[in-house]
């Protein structure tokens, strides 16, 4: 039987075709992905069968019935549900208050608390997704969080589920979690529809594989008849390296020099709990870890947004004392932040504003404190040419640009800056394949150039293709010290849950 | 009455308007619209509830009156803010100055005055008042024993909302639109609607927060009115931290540190009496500000308060 | 066509589509609020002919009789609309919504008072006492908002209740201890208020023969150098890009290397220090001491004039102007039997139809603009955030 049929589905935006006559049929408790990259319009596709956009022509058939959604609201009565790629939770609100809003348990006018906690407990009973029901949405990691999304639509007797890019957030652990979860979703018959970039993921999750490439569908080809190489040629349409060349660069001088380093998180609990480490002159150092392990707190005491409650910091050669962003920036460190949008950049500051952000009171930039929008512009415009920066419009918003786009202007700005360290967090976090090709790029040019680096990353391939040398974070503590040669993923992984720990000499 | 009873009571009624804007920046900030407009709803509420009250003969004609024009003006707010997804800053700013001009025009063409309006049948009359008198004689508590009905209303009010934010489905709702629209949006909840319903209750209380200034204590309208306290109802709600229990007890700060002005003032002898009378007018301001520092941590508003909502798509 | 385009380049950058619409939503604004403002006088039985012909006629902003006279009091106002408009405006730009004009606005004008008649000052040429005045009152003024803006940064106080609070600290404390105290003039010479400045502290009247005086000069020069420091200076980028930021509670300028605290403090220095401009205009220019019960409103009308004019500078300015003209025209209203107070009916209703701005934007391009598209601010798939951010 035929759980979602879409035939002829276009989408026309004021300037952007999203979707182009797409004809797709889902059989009921398959899981289907849909992959493409970044703006191939697979989120334009899923928005238009949870009703939040309608579609400029064509038509959905919901279980052999045709349907014309207006909203949400009418997708959920007929029994779709969706994960959103940014959570649709109310961080303030408790597990029971996000997973009941708009279908909540009452009498009279009075919400049932009690209730609904109930209700939440016998549902996560049933469906083997352990939340607690009193915690706030804030206070729980976002692998919970993903589920506390799911028991939001099963309550509302999803039968049709649409995960829109879920392991973007996660640890390689939690989406382990996910795909159990998601095998026993479809033994109970649910139809799932999965959206992702991530090749590796969707080769082991899913029964079909649907490939949209710039609006149109390439074609849908079964799990077994196909591989990651295959897929990856029909996404971008060339042949894609996935491979991470290694580069052998003679190591210099420490350049950053941590000992001992202890910092509280913004609630004031102790996250980091001393940790040593050097970096040196053309290595990259990785810290690979499950997120919340005190990595967070780590860049932020290198950057100067939290003080740190003991331990010292050592940037070529120096003592930083009083460590602001402002200093750390002019001792020469550079920062990828691990969240573009909040921390990289100011989102309708135009291209041209962002890509001198921080070097803006530096000579030619300005001088005296009033700014040469001739040097700036010239600038600009040489740095959006040699990045690929698309569109080549220094005066268009960042907020207005692909993520991979927004990413390119962070490395423009902090690879021009002087620098000789670079704090890489999360580098490559919700980039497509040809971004994320793009920034490994840059990072083995940095270290050809003797930058010492500092990568803290999720993904355990990019830790081993990347790194010279790995420091596992569990805790707060640095719990293992190895290299790439020495070590795979599955150990990797065994040392990030605290299960083994490995001494290994500094040269 | 003693004078502490008295200094209580009195501070209640210094309360009662403060408390009133501040619930309504409460409710209406809770569903995320910002409603600097508190200070104009509550000069078009004042003026209009001694309009009614003079036409009907009775300060209950003039509560009707009151609140239909802060309900009238909350729905201006809300056809600019919420369904044009307008800048609820520059919605209120605008309110705030026709009111400014209106009501002195309404004023002149109502009551051929310029400074103020005739006395009018008002809530603080003796017979409009709430006595309970076998409490009158105990101290603290006999402060109760006199109240207007606004006044008492305001505290009603304050559990009510409580009440309604915290216990009701409604309330549930309220809140998460304030603070993901979208999120609501997604599960079905209608936000226009919402929004649209806290942006009127929060007017029509700021309405009687209005009516409590020109037929509370007073019985006529003066020009001058409502004197800021739309603004510091503003600042009590953030200083209560968006909630009506806090809005509350910020009001009573405020309404309490006037008191002591007035008391330190009347009791001044020797070197109090030197102390110039801008310091004490001063005083509950400065204490407000003594009370942020020393009390309050940083006020974190609902998610999406001032965010105009969009509908996507 | 070509000195459209010049003009567009000059102020509005390159390729923005329908650029112009920057310039006709707020002539429409002020177009539709002055036909509301008809319908309501006569909904009252008075003719809003003769209120416009009264007040247009004195507001100094059309040629009529008296044109002189008119025009001089008109810049002589909008000077000061335009300082506290401005004030309002850098503070918004950093995401500031400072109420505190008004405060800072008086504290402006009695120190402006002060040195003015205070004695060791009185005897300077011209030209030095003036400029100690201004450095003065430009100091005064200046802590006065930093006092707002340190509150934030450093205790996490709302800039809105500090400045609401400051603002009546500020009129209590000058009006109920300095003037009637310590600055009260001698009371044998029978004035009320504060001493008059000395002549040495007037301002140079520009135009003989009417109260015209080189605060509409000094004005000019300011509101050019605020575009000045908010577009061409590294203060003012920094400004800018805390001003998003702020609001959303966001990083991006700190982790690039902003002290976001100490701007804050900075930019509400810069605030309070261009709106105490406006106080010394009118005791140096206008009033030449603090009198007893002090007519305000600048402050709050300044926020009306930013909001009026985008918080651009020179969309103040011309607000500042249109605002400053209606007010001077507003004593002439009541020969039609209208209350003064009509102008600012007018003046809040432009503001309502600014905050209409999505619908009056609608309405135009439906009306000029005929294209397949009717989507005005079409949505794409990335989620892009914009908007908001003019507050």
């Amino acid at each position: 039987m035929k759980a979602l049929e879409l035939k002829g589905i276009t989408k026309q935006f004021p300037r952007v075709l999203a979707n182009d006559h797409i004809n797709l049929s889902i059989e009921k408790g398959e899981i289907f992905s849909i992959v493409g990259e970044n703006g191939a319009g697979k989120s334009t596709l899923m928005k238009i069968v949870y009703g939040l956009y309608t579609p400029t022509s064509g038509e959905i058939y919901v279980f052999g019935k045709k349907v014309n959604m207006k909203s949400p609201h009418d997708a959920i009565k007929l029994k779709i549900g969706m994960v959103h790629q940014e959570f649709m939770l109310i961080p303030r609100f408790t597990v029971t208050e996000n997973i009941v809003l708009g279908d909540e348990p009452r009498k009279g006018i009075v919400f049932d608390f009690k209730r609904a906690v109930k209700e939440i407990r016998e549902i996560s009973e049933k469906f083997g997704l352990k939340v607690d029901p009193l915690e706030k949405v804030a206070n729980l990691p976002v692998g919970i969080q993903q589920r506390v999304e799911i028991l939001k639509i099963l309550r509302r007797g999803a039968e049709i589920l649409i995960f829109d890019e879920p392991t973007a957030v996660l640890t390689p652990e939690e989406t382990e979690d996910l795909f159990k979860t998601l095998r026993a979703l479809k033994k109970d018959g649910k139809t799932i529809l999965f959206i992702s970039h991530k090749l590796k993921e969707v080769m082991e999750i899913s029964d079909r594989i649907a490939v949209l490439r710039r609006g149109k569908l390439q074609g849908v080809v079964k799990k077994e008849e196909t591989n990651e190489r295959e897929l990856a040629r029909m996404m971008v349409g060339r042949e894609v390296v996935l491979e991470i060349p290694r580069v052998k660069v003679e190591k210099g001088p420490v350049v950053l020099s941590v000992r001992d380093l202890a910092a509280k998180d913004h609630r004031g609990i102790l996250k980091l709990k001393g940790v040593s480490f050097d970096v040196h002159a053309g290595e990259i150092v990785a810290i690979a870890g499950v997120e919340g392990n005190g990595q967070m707190e780590l860049v932020n005491s290198l950057i100067g947004f939290t003080r740190p409650v003991k331990g010292k910091i050592v940037l070529n050669g120096e003592e930083m004392k009083l460590i602001t962003p402002y200093n750390v920036r002019r001792k020469g460190m550079a920062y990828i932040p691990e969240d573009r949008k909040r921390r990289g950049l100011v989102l309708p500051f135009k291209i041209r504003e962002n890509i001198i952000m921080g070097q803006h009171t530096l000579y030619p930039f300005s001088k005296g404190g009033i700014l040469n929008d001739k040097v700036i512009n010239e600038f600009a415009t040489k740095q959006v040419e040699e990045f690929d920066i698309r569109p080549r419009d220094i005066y268009i918003n960042a907020g207005n640009l692909s993520g991979g786009n927004q990413q390119k202007v962070i490395l423009a700005r902090e690879m021009a800056m002087k620098h000789n360290f670079l704090l890489a967090s999360q580098p490559t976090r919700g980039l497509d394949i040809g971004a994320m090709e793009f920034v490994y790029k840059h990072l083995i040019e940095e270290k050809k150039k003797g930058i010492a680096i500092l990568l803290i990353s999720l993904e355990l391939s990019e830790v081993l293709g990347l790194a010279d040398r790995i420091l596992v974070m569990y805790e707060g503590e640095i719990v293992g010290e190895t290299v790439p040669e020495e070590t795979n993923e599955e150990e990797l992984g065994m040392m990030m849950l605290g299960i083994k720990r490995k001494e290994r000499l500094v040269q | 009455m003693n004078l502490l009873n008295l200094s209580i009571a009195q501070m209640f009624d210094f309360a009662a308007p403060i408390l009133f804007a501040a619930l309504g920046g409460v409710v209406s900030e809770n569903a995320g619209v910002v409603n600097i407009a508190l200070e104009g709803i509550m000069r078009f509420a004042a003026f209009f509830g001694v309009w009614g009250a003079f036409i009907g003969k009775n300060p209950w004609m003039g509560l009707l009156w009151g609140l239909l024009i802060g309900a009238a003006v909350g729905a201006l707010h809300g056809y600019i803010s919420v369904t044009w997804a307008g800048d609820q800053i520059v919605s209120g700013v605008a309110i705030n100055v026709v009111a400014m001009g209106i009501i002195t025009y309404l004023l002149e063409f109502v009551f051929k005055t310029t400074g103020y309006s005739p006395p009018v049948p008002y809530f603080g009359a003796a017979h409009y008042r709430v006595h309970i008198s076998f409490i009158s004689k105990i101290p603290i508590l006999g402060a109760f024993s006199n109240l207007t009905l606004l006044v008492w209303f305001s505290l009603i009010a304050v559990g009510l909302i409580h009440f309604m934010l915290y216990h009701t489905v409604l309330g549930l709702r309220i809140r998460a639109v304030g603070e993901n629209p979208h999120a609501a949006e997604t599960l079905g909840v209608n936000v226009m609607k919402i929004k649209w319903f806290a942006t009127i209750l929060g007017s029509v209380l700021a309405a009687f927060g209005g009516i409590s200034l020109s037929l509370g204590t007073l019985s006529s309208f003066t020009n001058a009115m409502p004197m800021g306290k739309g603004f510091i109802g503003l600042a009590a709600m953030i200083f209560g931290k968006w909630t009506p229990i806090g809005a509350l007890l910020a009001s009573l700060v405020f309404a309490s540190a006037q008191i002591v002005q007035l008391l330190l003032q009347g009791m001044a002898s020797g070197i109090a009496k030197q102390i110039p009378l801008g310091f004490y007018l001063a005083l509950p301001y400065l204490l407000t500000i003594g009370a942020l520092i020393g009390v309050v941590g940083r006020a974190v508003p609902p998610a999406s308060d001032g965010i105009p909502y969009k509908k996507e798509g | 066509m070509m000195a459209m385009d010049i003009f567009r380049r000059i102020f509005f950058g390159r390729k923005e589509e329908y650029w112009w619409m920057k310039i006709l939503v707020p002539i429409t604004s002020i177009f539709v609020a002055l036909i509301v403002g008809a319908i309501f006088i006569w909904s009252t039985g008075r003719s809003p002919v003769l209120a416009y012909k009264y007040l247009f006629g004195a507001s100094g902003l059309v040629p009529g009789p008296y044109f002189k006279q008119h025009f001089a009091e008109m810049l002589l106002s909008s000077s000061m609309f335009i300082a506290t408009g401005l004030a309002f405006a850098i503070a918004a730009k950093g995401g500031l919504f400072s109420i505190g004009a008004e405060g800072q606005f008086l504290v402006g004008a009695i120190t402006a008072a002060y040195f003015g008649y205070a004695k060791p000052f009185a005897s300077m040429p011209t030209l030095i006492h003036l400029t100690v005045i201004f450095v003065m009152v430009m100091l005064a003024g200046g802590i006065w908002g930093a006092i707002a803006g340190w509150l934030k940064a450093k205790m996490g106080i709302h800039e809105v209740i500090t400045t609401i609070m400051l603002n009546w600290i500020a009129l209590y404390l000058i009006e109920d201890w300095l003037v009637t105290g310590p600055m009260k003039a001698n009371v044998e010479t029978g004035v009320s208020g504060t001493p008059y400045v000395s002549e040495t502290a007037k301002l140079p009247i520009i135009l003989k023969g009417t109260r015209l005086n080189i605060s509409i000069l000094i004005i000019i020069v300011v509101a050019y150098l605020t575009w000045f420091l908010l577009y061409r200076t590294t203060f003012g980028f920094e400004i800018r890009a805390m001003g998003y930021t702020l609001i959303y509670n966001m990083d991006a300028p700190r982790a690039a290397g902003v002290s976001v605290d100490a701007r804050i403090t900075q930019t509400m220095f810069v605030s309070g220090a261009v709106a105490a401009l406006g106080g010394a205009f009118i005791i140096l220019g206008v009033l030449f001491q603090f009198p007893p019960v002090f007519e305000g409103g600048y402050g709050f009308d300044g926020i009306a004039v930013s909001l009026i004019g985008q918080n651009e500078p020179l969309g103040v300015f011309l607000a500042g102007i249109l605002i400053g003209g209606l007010r001077t025209g507003a004593t002439a209203v009541q020969l039609a039997h209208i209350p003064k107070t009509f102008p600012s009916i007018i003046e809040g209703l432009i503001v309502a139809f600014i905050a209409l701005q999505e619908l009056i934007r609608y309405l135009l391009m439906k009306l000029l603009v005929h294209k397949k598209n009717n989507t005005v601010s079409g949505g794409s798939d990335e989620k892009a955030v914009s908007g908001g951010v003019a507050k």
